[in-house]
């Protein structure tokens, strides 16, 4: 966290909201990619992201600085997120939204893939789209901390303290993660010999 | 060393946080053991595949939304921060009874500058008006992919009900109906983009949840079961999608009898929603609302509903019509 970020921070905790203009201009990006890859679906993604955001307004006062403001931030989305699975299992949607939802990689590589595109493109979106699918399979422990490391870049230490678990735990179960999403992506074989 | 081991820490390994010994023991493993070598390579082309997880931009209005679910909550932070003293003594001793008089009528031309209706009065340091829950829409799609899902402007009402007609023109087409009632008492848990983004929420009363899917016409009945609610304005809002482009429409309908109501001021974002509240509430029309509408909008005072929405239009860049069934539809310009 640089110098510009810390002076951002402080004048959010006085409930500044041109500083809060600045901090979600900062982070959204980053949020919105790890609820996306959570939740598998734009819409989700953009409720976690903004409920993220409100949280953190009402919340910036107690943030002492003794993680750095990016681990409390994810720490706070996976909480959303969590909180919007244990919604969900309670009410759970109707069948022919989650049609939807299933059809939506479908209609995305549709929209994606508007003609014939170059095979180095179509190669991508391929890649794009198993490894994607892969993912989504992972349990929700398991897929956070694949898209905590590899995505944003967080360290073991980092994950543990976004998920509260000791970092022990972190690393096997990181590890068993990509064993598992090694399995999966088994399809994507030829394309590594590329 | 055997397999089971190597194959444990093949993260740790790739990682560079293997203590020395340990990873001197793991690669001899790897000169004699073929399949472990072969694990490990795999192993390692699966970390290097995540590491390219593509990243998808934030849609154009998520920064909106998010800023302006904030700008509320610091309003009704500041709407509900004590007056301090010394500010109460200093109006209490430097402001004459002709003064307070000329501040009351500055404030009501104000307030009926902002939106057409609102009442306004001083009382105690604070202005006070009724108003409506904030309510914002957005659309996040180009124009072209728009045309995949069609709304015809086929609405009719009936009592408490709105049926709307939509034409959807692909399977991967949809539409999610939820409709609720705009009330008051809720003012303190509304957000500008709880209509916009059918997020699931406790504070939205009455609401219910209509899926859809279908090639062709079909036709979905939205209950807005206001009836025994008087004073509140019936909404449906109507998500349609098609593949990941989606829109929003709203449909306002009148419910019960106009009661007036008093609320602490909104932020000016809310002055949109309250014209349309007020348009519905006096003039017993239906109005839909279609598309993104930001920014402070000011509509005069008017008799007829026609003029305040031809206002509002104006203001906000949308488009007016009167549809034959007698329904006013506002339209962002796409």
């Amino acid at each position: 966290m640089n110098a510009e970020e810390r002076a951002i921070i402080e004048r959010c905790k006085k409930h500044d909201p041109e500083a809060f203009d600045r901090l979600v201009g900062l982070y959204q990006r980053r949020i919105f990619n790890f609820a996306l890859r959570m939740s598998g679906n734009h819409n989700d993604a953009e409720d976690i992201t903004a409920e993220t955001f409100i949280r953190v307004y009402n919340a910036i006062q107690n943030f002492r600085g003794d993680a750095t403001f990016s681990t409390w931030l994810f720490r706070i989305a996976h909480n959303v997120f969590l909180d919007m699975r244990k919604k969900e299992r309670a009410h759970p949607h109707s069948s022919l939204q989650e049609a939807l939802e299933l059809d939506e990689s479908e209609v995305q590589r549709q929209i994606e893939d508007p003609g014939p595109r170059p095979e180095q493109e179509a190669e991508t979106a391929e890649l794009n789209s198993i490894l994607r699918e892969a993912i989504d399979q992972l349990p929700d422990y398991q897929k956070a901390m694949v898209l905590l490391y590899h995505t944003q870049n967080k360290s073991y230490e980092e994950i543990a303290e976004i998920m509260h678990l000791p970092i022990g735990t972190v690393k096997s179960r990181l590890n068993r993660a990509r064993i598992a999403l090694k399995a999966k992506l088994e399809p994507l074989r030829e394309l590594f010999e590329t | 060393m055997n397999c089971e081991t190597v194959r444990e820490n093949l993260s740790d390994l790739i990682d560079g946080t293997l203590e020395q010994p340990l990873r001197f023991a793991i690669e001899n493993h790897f000169q004699d053991c073929q399949a472990c070598r072969d694990e490990f390579e795999t192993f390692e082309k699966t970390w290097s595949l995540l590491d390219q997880i593509p990243w998808v931009e934030p849609p154009e209005h998520l920064h909106r939304r998010i800023m302006t679910a904030i700008r509320t909550l610091h309003s009704q932070e500041e709407a509900a921060a004590p007056v301090p003293l010394w500010r109460r003594c200093w109006e209490a001793l430097s402001v004459p009874i002709p003064a307070r008089a000329s501040m009351g009528w500055t404030a009501t031309a104000v307030a009926g500058i902002l939106a057409i209706g609102m009442i306004a009065q001083v009382g105690t340091g604070n202005i006070t008006m009724w108003m409506s829950p904030t309510v914002k829409f957005s659309q996040t799609t180009s124009a072209s992919l728009l045309r995949a899902v069609r709304v015809a402007p086929a609405v009719s009402v009936q009592g408490n009900t709105a049926t709307v007609a939509f034409d959807l023109k692909n399977s991967s087409s949809a539409l999610t109906v939820r409709s609720y009632v705009l009330d008051e008492n809720a003012d303190r848990q509304w957000a500008p983009w709880m209509l916009s983004s059918l997020a699931p929420t406790s504070s939205l009363r009455d609401f219910q949840t209509v899926k859809l899917q279908a090639d062709g016409e079909s036709m979905v009945t939205v209950p807005v079961n206001a009836a025994n609610l008087p004073g509140k304005v019936g909404v449906a809002v109507i998500r349609m999608t098609s593949g990941v482009s989606e829109r929003y429409l709203a449909v306002f309908v009148p419910t019960g009898s106009p009661r007036d109501r008093v609320v602490t001021t909104q932020p000016a974002q809310d002055v949109f929603s309250s014209v349309i509240w007020k348009v519905v509430n006096d003039h017993r029309v239906t109005v839909m609302v279609d598309g993104q509408v930001d920014g402070i909008v000011g509509v005069p005072t008017a008799s007829n509903p026609l003029e305040c929405l031809e206002a509002l239009a104006a203001q906000s860049d949308l488009v007016l019509d009167v549809q034959p069934n007698g329904i006013y539809t506002l339209t962002r310009k796409y």
